[in-house]
């Protein structure tokens, strides 16, 4: 399994693969000296040909994890978290010629601490990551900042939040990005109790809200019918309210966050819970 | 209804010509050429000491030539991953936010010549499928739904929400037999799991035959794993519940479930999903939502809402 900090590993091994990859350059410049020296032909070329097979040996060993690397957010994704895991350790876990591939694992590592609740091992994994010259998978800062942000409102630290999503504002981000920002979002501004920005552009929040996982889409709505409320729009706050209770347990989203508790409190002309009207 | 703009090719043509190309293995003839090269290097360099230089020379100008030659490829190669990967990430976000027109353009594009690896390709075709059902192309998705099945490439996960799909199809086609040996095949592959998306084809075919009661039986049984599985989906639950419940002269119920379903999704979407639920517009009112119905497709440009939260505390 996954050492429980893999972070000392994950530097030992960028450490080491930086001195092979040295190691081999400075050999394949020695063979080439060698080869056009009078009487080192025979070995300079055998060197050339060793380093370069030994050079391809661990590209196909990086490629055969980058492989791996792929299956672990669909099994994340499906709470196959035991396999997942067995999966990052292979990527993680074992030597690798390019920092990439071991960069890609340890993203996949802080989305599965994630997943599994584990949030301060996953700020942990992404600040780590964040530190990272990321160059060829720079595609990974946004989600990473996004898991990280998340991870930073679970542990109730809002301006590690903040920090975190700030810089996102700028870049494009995909749909699923999007949707998790706006779920951050809401989060934080709730927290810090900003009900008109929460409450701006309700219409396309609470359409965007719908293409979210049902857990995630129930507590953004419920957020949102919460500035609802605190602006005085019943009407928006009790439509909301309706739709999040025919998804979840309210108990459930109050537990998680009780500022919430307040959409159930008695209210003048409170409607009945839509599932039980 | 929708109208569909034409494919520019037929559904079967489309699953042919997506198989992907066999892979010229290039770098193991690269490899070999190389130690070839430096072995031909070595020989002539002790053969023909006299022209040693000019062999050195050769042979650093081939090798070189072949590492950019290998170097150009690998570029292209990830290059065109890459674009493949980002179209089907498209295809995806176009569907998430019902393009369907785009979606399907996207899609056709894609498939229209051999894909670089059975897993786009899969995915791309899992897309098309459910954009043909999204527009009552009931047939065409079958097609693809039981192409990708007897090619046997997919995985257990994947191959369950295939057959839901194509379940579903062949109930919208009225193909019930079919549809209930899809049906049976789908029971063996859950086990014992709860699964909601089956129990929305169990629910469906129930509704079909008349069977009303049972409907709503499965409904209160599953209620809760509809709305934890399928989320917002969980609206076409609510809405066959309503068709049963108002066959059965439940008219309170109807009502209710009718409301459920239209305050979780679209009506006008559900109308055009079921044709039974599409009967009772007007007999309930629906859920309305404030500030008028939600857009029929949503606004990829989300930059206005992701504005800067600013910092208060």
């Amino acid at each position: 399994m996954t050492p429980a900090n893999p972070i000392p590993r994950f530097r030992r091994d960028l450490t080491f693969s930086s001195i092979i990859q040295s190691g081999l350059f400075v050999a394949a410049f020695v063979a080439m000296l060698l080869s056009v020296m009078p009487g080192g032909a025979i070995v300079g070329n055998l060197l050339f040909a060793g380093i370069v097979v030994a050079w391809l040996a661990l590209s196909y060993r990086s490629a055969k994890s980058s492989r791996i690397n792929a299956d672990s957010p669909g099994l994340i994704a499906a709470g196959r978290f035991r396999e997942a895991e067995q999966r990052i350790e292979g990527v993680v876990g074992s030597f690798g010629l390019f920092r990439n591939v071991k960069l890609v694992g340890l993203h996949h590592l802080a989305l599965l601490r994630h997943a599994e609740k584990r949030f301060h091992d996953s700020a942990a994994l992404c600040q780590l990551i964040l530190r990272q010259r990321l160059g060829g998978v720079k595609g990974l800062a946004k989600p990473t900042r996004l898991i990280l942000a998340d991870s930073a409102m679970e542990m109730g630290d809002v301006r590690g939040a903040y920090d975190a999503i700030a810089s996102l504002y700028r870049e494009r981000l995909s749909l699923t990005e999007a949707l998790t920002l706006l779920n951050v979002q809401s989060d934080y501004l709730m927290r810090i109790g900003a009900w008109d920005q929460l409450f701006d552009l309700i219409e396309r929040k609470a359409s965007l809200a719908e293409l979210m996982p049902p857990t995630a889409a129930a507590r953004t709505q419920a957020m949102l019918a919460l500035a609802a409320r605190r602006l005085g729009r019943e009407d928006w706050a009790n439509w909301l309210r309706k739709r999040v209770e025919l998804l979840v347990d309210p108990n459930e989203l109050i537990a998680q966050r009780p500022m919430l508790a307040e959409l159930w409190t008695p209210a003048p002309q409170a409607d009945l819970p839509a599932g039980n009207a | 209804m929708d109208a569909l703009s034409p494919l520019r090719h037929e559904v079967q043509d489309l699953i042919e010509l997506s198989e992907p190309r066999e892979r010229v293995g290039f770098y193991r003839y690269g490899l070999g050429i190389f130690l070839l090269l430096i072995l031909v290097k070595a020989y002539a360099a002790t053969q023909w000491p006299e022209y040693r230089a000019l062999v050195e020379g050769l042979a650093s100008v081939a090798i070189l030539a072949m590492i950019s030659v290998l170097m150009f490829a690998s570029w292209r190669v990830v290059r065109a991953a890459r674009r493949e990967q980002q179209s089907i990430q498209s295809i995806e976000e176009l569907m998430q936010l019902r393009r369907w027109p785009e979606a399907l353009t996207q899609a056709e594009g894609l498939l229209s010549e051999p894909t670089r690896g059975p897993a786009t390709r899969v995915t791309a075709l899992l897309y098309l499928s459910s954009i043909l059902a999204r527009y009552r192309r009931h047939h065409d998705a079958i097609v693809i739904q039981e192409a990708m099945l007897d090619e046997g490439q997919i995985d257990p996960g994947t191959a369950f929400g295939v057959k839901l799909g194509r379940a579903m199809s062949m109930l919208q086609e009225d193909r019930l037999v079919d549809a209930d040996r899809a049906i049976s095949e789908l029971r063996r592959d859950a086990g014992g799991d709860e699964s909601a998306g089956l129990g929305l084809v169990l629910m469906y075919r129930d509704v079909k035959t008349g069977h009303s009661t049972e409907a709503l039986d499965l409904f209160d049984k599953l209620k809760t794993s509809f709305s934890r599985q399928l989320g917002h989906r969980s609206a076409d639950a609510h809405a066959l519940a309503a068709v049963a419940a108002d066959a059965l002269g439940f008219e309170d119920d109807a009502h209710r479930h009718y409301r459920n379903a239209t305050l979780l999704g679209s009506e006008t979407e559900l109308h055009r999903r079921y044709s039974e639920v599409a009967r009772l517009a007007g007999k309930y009112p629906a859920e309305t939502r404030p500030g008028g119905a939600a857009p029929e497709a949503l606004d990829a440009n989300l930059a206005p809402t992701l504005q800067s939260p600013g910092v208060k505390s």
